[in-house]
């Protein structure tokens, strides 16, 4: 296998973990905000909450710089999906802002909730952008 | 006015009889972008573009075009 053919099935691989990743962050909020509060559930949303948000970023690049694969897996297709993506998470979060806005002013909301929402709406949306580009891309 | 760019990337490929995957490979990008931008679905930078044409041997102008309906 070459590097194009790992770079390939490494990309597909990554953009399926996006949205097992993204499922089971919204899933921590849902559970969360409705059925179970605890401190678990609430640690487990924030640590799904900083992995998820590391995957927008071009991490591949800043640890191994030199490598061929990198390179490949961040090349400019890529960049443009993430910006894409980024994108379209900047969007979904400042709905879930608006939405929640008045949810907070009139004391639904605490202020930790609506936090909660709008990142996992930006993150959410940011990672099936991506995941999708990523895989219709590779078609 | 809506202008879009067409490119026959994938024409000048076959000729070389070359696939997505040995042209990614030549111009140092996954195939997934080759095929993106063989797709139109991705607009190439100018140094990818430069690329292309070298690898090609086509002048840049013969890839790629911008087509306006309007």
């Amino acid at each position: 296998m070459n590097t194009i053919e790992l770079a390939e099935q490494k990309s597909r691989a990554w953009a399926i973990m996006l949205y097992v990743l993204a499922v089971l962050l919204l899933a921590a909020e849902l559970i969360g905000m409705t059925m179970m509060r605890s401190d678990f559930v609430d640690g487990f949303w924030l640590g799904m909450a900083m992995v998820c948000a590391l995957t927008l970023t071009p991490w591949r690049r800043w640890f191994r710089p030199r490598s061929t694969l990198s390179r490949l897996l961040d090349d400019e297709g890529v960049r443009e999906h993430r910006r894409i993506s980024c994108d379209a998470g900047f969007w979904a979060g400042l709905a879930a802002a608006l939405l929640t806005a008045p949810l907070a002013h009139d004391a639904v909301l605490g202020g930790y909730d609506v936090a909660r929402v709008v990142a996992t709406a930006s993150l959410f949306a940011a990672m099936i952008s991506f995941a999708t580009l990523e895989l219709r891309a590779s078609r | 006015m809506s202008e879009t760019l067409l490119n026959t990337l994938k024409d000048e490929r076959e000729r070389l009889g070359l696939t997505q995957a040995a042209l990614a490979e030549r111009v140092g990008v996954s195939r997934k972008t080759i095929n993106t931008v063989e797709n139109g679905v991705f607009i190439p930078s100018t140094i990818l573009a430069l690329k292309l044409a070298a690898v090609l041997e086509r002048p840049v102008e013969a890839l790629f075009r911008i087509s306006d309906p309007t």
